[in-house]
């Protein structure tokens, strides 16, 4: 099916794209990628009158280091870039792992960084591994210029913070942090599918090895991206065994996370698939953690 | 006529792995598809109304808005055509007259100055429904209680070999009585009984259909479109609009996959019908994916149960089928489907005493057409499992029950005729090699769980028993030769293959060989329809034919000029030589201008035109009553397949280690090509196997997208796919060759499935064997918690 007819717009500078959302509000919507956006229109579940189309602005697509050892990725980079990126693997390793689990090889040559967590999927990879770093996005409207967390970001199914004249425009991911593990793990019908369940995982160690602090967020887990607060609860302070992951893994699959059934898989299923996916990421996380394990 | 092959010596390039003879086009863009041809500013557009509901009658149809829409040429709906279509049982009406069968069935149709006024006239047509209680199992469906799909059944035209019961939705029943099934289950030491279920799937061809039709003023028609059956559709549509099929013309352009589903007519009748509406301007009508799901052919779903028994050495002595095809709404093709299954249902295997039922049922759910295998993946993916499950409970290796019970050379077959020389013992011993049958490995890790498993088949084309293909073959001023063909190359590679053997069989080299592109009716030579894996035998001998004919005027020729016996003549390389007298000429030196006469006396010759002609002579006739007869089917093709993969405990996700295939090919013309077959269908009976099914609730379909519809991609593939040839020569075959397209996917689901039984002894009633199906299983059986 082809995309019902609708006006398109190419600015070459972030402030003629505002101006042009400014004027249209809601019946405009920013082009990135196009990976989602296309798509959705093409089923009709987006009907956008005007596309301000961004890829002739220069200025979206960068990755920086951030003193004190985080870094800043323009929301136009594409994933491709990231995915090749020598400071990224070094300062977010975390993105790193998750880059190639993005969809396909031609999907991550076109789709940007920015547009898909803009696009607020729950069962994109990005939008929860964004929610597990503590990253936080540059927003800005001819008015003004916001930073909102990414845990305040996605505020539901393919909904996020950006009011229609505002456009993403950074993300910014602080240092990470030290003695921490990392993992991202999905489960899909076939490995580029949107997944059935999964999750972005970090584990930090205290000095005696203890789990000092644990994010796990979960992928087409409901919503949003799911964060998994009473599991983190379990695990936060305890010293780690296989006994502590199958605990959070138990807490996790049947408190924190909201799945529905779908002609893919039912929700028990996926409970059961991230009760399987927890254990697995804590562990990889915890082996990263301590490297000479 | 049967043609004459040369055995003793295997001529250039015969066996040779050439190029194909459309790589450069298709790769530099070159290559013209249906949808890129260009019909300039008169072109039309159609739009199709479809039904909304699986089961309902018309009650009325207004198309007055849609008509008075600026830019609408044309609204027909079904009484514009009273007549009836159909291949083998005349069974639709080209556009719906009283009642819908189908989601997707076509209501009315628009012709428009642009596709978007097309759609917006689509919309303003509105039709009145009564809707019935649709059939949605085939089961049910072939019962006494079900509602009536077609309560004219009785009325339809049919073949002679098809045999509607009428008063029913049983649009065709093929039997097979064979020995004493009855007094047999006495004799047997283990006895077997399963039930399958195989869901719908589709061919999803990567080009979706697309056809162009024009009427002109005098009432002759062209048709442009994505075809498997140029003739066929000359055929069938010449019929339904009552012309001569000499005024029809199809012409076919390269096609991006067919998979069967664009064999036979289906919405290229469409196209036609509206263009009769709209003389002089050409009709475009393309469908998208998502009609491609509701309004092209699917693959027909199965309900089938098997009882089978073996003596205490495992030797099979009866089996006991009954097969209730789900044949969706129109059965016109899928009843041949139905009697396919019915004379192969023994699977390849000797079995003295069968009793076998195999149904066609009309269902609400989308049209039943021809998919690669033409009914044989989905009856061998359960009877393949069964034949484990058999050897499972004698205490026999699965291999081994294979190898004492497959047929051979000799074995009386299922229909009561004699099986001609095979090479499936050979295929099971090369898989079970490839695979390293009977070493068990240790898997990947703790929580993982290996198996092997392996499945054989038999398949024959599924045709009329004179099922006929016919050829030419010319010469250019250089000499380089241009062969007339009415198949089609669907990315099997069939051009490539005739130019191999065209070029052997004249005496030239293979890069001078070309195709007559586009298969057009009008020019092209006569071929049945591109489809039951028949084109390397079938219209290879009818080039090789044609290539004999042209030589025998060519040697005719020279030898009368040099006084010579032409049985002392010989072209090699692109030149005619005598053996005799060591004279020679260049072929492109004769073949238009032919030669002088001695003494300058004249010139004799002139253009050389060699033509040819297969059709099978011996096919006889089966016993509606008992299936028997002398000779059902030209030949069977017959193969095996292995895999090893892992079933992971935690999960139920199933990986494919590494796949094994073998099959007897006769003689393998072009062996790359023979493998990527192997390759490909191996890749798409695992996609059959692990990810495919229309999945269907109350006669709607629930995934009709990419997104929901999944297909295997490169990366499902298993790294380790190994193809071994076999050859067995096939008498009537060219260089001894027999068909390969299909058959490659046809043990693929059946040997997936016995690999995981293998790994964790679970068995589901059918595919796809999603992660969840066999967690599920894992747990009702208890291996794990």
């Amino acid at each position: 099916m082809k995309p019902p007819p609708f006006e398109y717009y190419a600015p070459t500078t972030v402030e003629e794209a505002l101006a042009r959302l400014a004027e249209h509000g809601y019946d405009a919507k920013p082009l990135a990628g196009g990976q989602s956006l296309i798509p959705m229109m093409n089923f009709r579940l987006a009907q956008p009158s005007v596309l301000v189309d961004l890829n002739n602005i220069p200025d979206l697509s960068y990755i920086r280091p951030n003193e004190g050892g985080g870094l800043s990725i323009g929301a136009m980079a594409r994933h491709s870039m990231v995915e090749k990126d020598a400071l990224v693997a070094e300062r977010a390793p975390l993105v790193h792992e998750t880059m190639p689990k993005i969809a396909t090889t031609q999907i991550r040559s076109r789709g940007t960084f920015g547009g898909s967590l803009a696009h607020a999927d729950p069962s994109a990879e990005l939008v929860c591994a964004s929610v597990a770093l503590d990253g936080k996005f540059k927003v800005v409207s001819q008015q003004r210029e916001r930073w909102i967390p990414a845990n305040e970001f996605f505020l539901g199914l393919f909904t996020s913070a950006l009011e229609p004249e505002e456009l993403l425009v950074e993300i910014q991911l602080p240092p990470f942090p030290k003695r921490t593990g990392w993992s991202l793990m999905e489960i899909a019908r076939r490995p580029h599918d949107f997944c059935l369940i999964g999750v972005a995982a970090t584990l930090t160690l205290g000095k005696k090895d203890q789990c000092k602090k644990a994010r796990l967020v979960y992928l087409s887990a409901g919503d949003g991206p799911m964060v998994g607060q009473q599991a983190a609860k379990v695990l936060e302070g305890q010293s780690i065994s296989p006994e502590l992951f199958e605990e959070a893994a138990e807490v996790a699959s049947s408190a924190d996370i909201d799945p529905s059934s779908d002609i893919h898989a039912t929700a028990e299923f996926r409970r059961h698939l991230a009760n399987v996916l927890t254990r697995r990421a804590l562990e990889e996380a915890y082996k990263r953690a301590i490297p000479n394990i | 006529m049967t043609t004459t092959v040369v055995h003793e010596r295997i001529p250039e390039p015969i066996g040779e792995s050439k190029p194909r003879l459309d790589n450069r086009k298709k790769v530099t863009g070159a290559a013209t598809y249906a949808d890129d041809m260009q019909f300039g500013s008169g072109l039309l557009y159609a739009r199709i109304l479809h039904s909304p509901h699986p089961h309902a009658l018309i009650k009325s149809i207004n198309i007055s808005r849609a008509k008075a829409l600026p830019g609408v040429k044309a609204v027909v709906t079904g009484e514009d055509f009273p007549g009836f279509i159909g291949l083998y049982l005349q069974d639709r009406h080209i556009f719906c007259r009283d009642r819908v069968r189908y989601v997707g069935d076509p209501v009315a149709g628009v012709a428009a100055t642009s596709e978007e006024i097309a759609v917006k006239a689509v919309n303003l047509i509105e039709v009145e429904y009564e809707v019935l209680e649709p059939v949605v199992n085939p089961e049910f469906g072939a019962s006494p209680d079900a509602p009536l799909v077609h309560p004219q059944l009785s009325e339809y035209k049919v073949v002679p070999f098809i045999l509607p019961q009428a008063g029913t939705n049983i649009s065709n029943l093929f039997k097979v009585r064979k020995g004493d099934v009855g007094a047999a289950w006495e004799k047997c030491a283990a006895i077997v009984e399963r039930k399958y279920r195989i869901p719908h799937i589709q061919h999803v061809p990567i080009e979706p259909h697309v056809a162009i039709a024009q009427v002109d003023e005098t009432g002759e028609v062209t048709l442009w479109g994505s075809s498997q059956s140029p003739f066929a559709q000359r055929n069938l549509i010449a019929q339904a609009l009552g012309i001569s099929q000499s005024d029809m013309r199809v012409v076919a352009p390269y096609v991006g996959g067919g998979f069967g589903s664009k064999a036979g007519v289906s919405m290229e009748a469409l196209a036609v019908a509206i263009a009769t509406k709209v003389r002089g301007r050409p009709v475009k009508l393309r469908l998208t994916r998502e009609e491609e799901f509701y309004t092209a052919f699917v693959r027909q779903e199965l309900i089938s149960y098997f009882k089978m028994g073996c003596d205490k050495n495992g030797k099979i002595l009866a089996m006991e089928n009954r097969f209730y095809w789900g044949g969706g709404a129109y059965t016109e093709y899928g009843v041949n489907v139905t009697r396919a299954a019915g004379y192969s249902s023994t699977g390849p295997y000797e079995v003295p005493n069968v009793k076998t039922d195999s149904y066609c049922v009309y269902t609400n759910h989308p049209v039943g057409g021809p998919m690669r295998g033409f009914g044989m993946p989905e009856m061998h993916t359960g009877l393949e499992q069964c034949i484990d499950d058999l050897a499972h409970e004698i205490g026999i290796d699965p291999v081994e029950i294979r190898r004492r019970n497959c047929i051979r050379e000799g074995s009386i077959l299922v229909t009561g005729s004699k099986m001609h020389p095979t090479g499936l013992p050979q295929c099971i011993e090369e898989t079970a090699k490839a695979i390293q049958w009977g070493q068990k490995a240790s898997p990947s890790a703790p929580n993982k769980r290996r198996g092997k498993g392996t499945a054989i088949m038999w398949k024959a084309p599924a045709m009329p028993p004179n099922a006929g293909s016919s050829a030419w073959v010319e010469l250019a001023e250089d000499g380089t030769v241009t062969v007339g063909l009415g198949g089609q190359d669907l990315g099997q590679g069939t051009f490539t293959v005739c130019a191999q053997m065209a070029a052997a069989a004249l005496g030239v080299p293979y890069e001078s060989v070309r195709i007559a592109t586009p298969v057009d009716t009008r020019f092209s030579p006569y071929e049945w329809q591109t489809v039951a894996s028949r084109l390397t035998w079938s219209m290879g001998n009818a080039v090789v034919s044609a290539a004999q004919d042209a030589r025998r005027q060519i040697l005719d020729l020279v030898s009368e000029a040099w006084g010579e016996d032409p049985e002392d003549l010989d072209i090699r390389n692109g030149v005619v030589v005598s053996y005799k007298s060591e004279q020679e000429i260049p072929l492109k030196d004769m073949v238009i201008y032919g030669l002088p006469k001695p003494n300058d006396s004249g010139w004799m010759g002139g253009p050389i035109r060699g033509r040819g002609k297969f059709m099978p002579t011996y096919v006889t006739s089966l016993d509606p009553e008992t299936g028997q007869g002398e000779r059902a089917v030209v030949h069977y093709t017959t193969g095996s397949q292995s895999v090893e993969l892992e079933v992971d405990l935690d999960t139920g996700q199933v990986e494919i280690l590494r796949g094994a295939s073998s099959f007897d090919v006769g003689k393998a013309i072009n062996p790359e090509m023979v493998k990527a077959q192997m390759e490909g269908g191996f890749v798409q009976g695992l996609s059959s196997a692990l990810f495919e099914e229309m999945k269907m609730v109350d006669g709607y379909m629930q995934n009709p997208s990419f997104v929901d519809y999944r297909i295997a991609t490169t990366t499902d593939a298993p790294s380790d796919l190994q193809s071994v040839i076999v050859e067995v020569p096939q008498d009537d075959g060219p260089w001894g060759a027999r068909g390969i397209g299909e058959h490659s996917m046809v043990a693929t689901a059946a040997a997936i499935a016995n690999a995981i039984f293998d790994a964790v002894g679970i068995r589901m009633e059918g595919p796809p064997f999603s992660a969840e199906k066999i967690y599920l299983a894992m747990l009702d059986a208890g291996i794990v918690e």
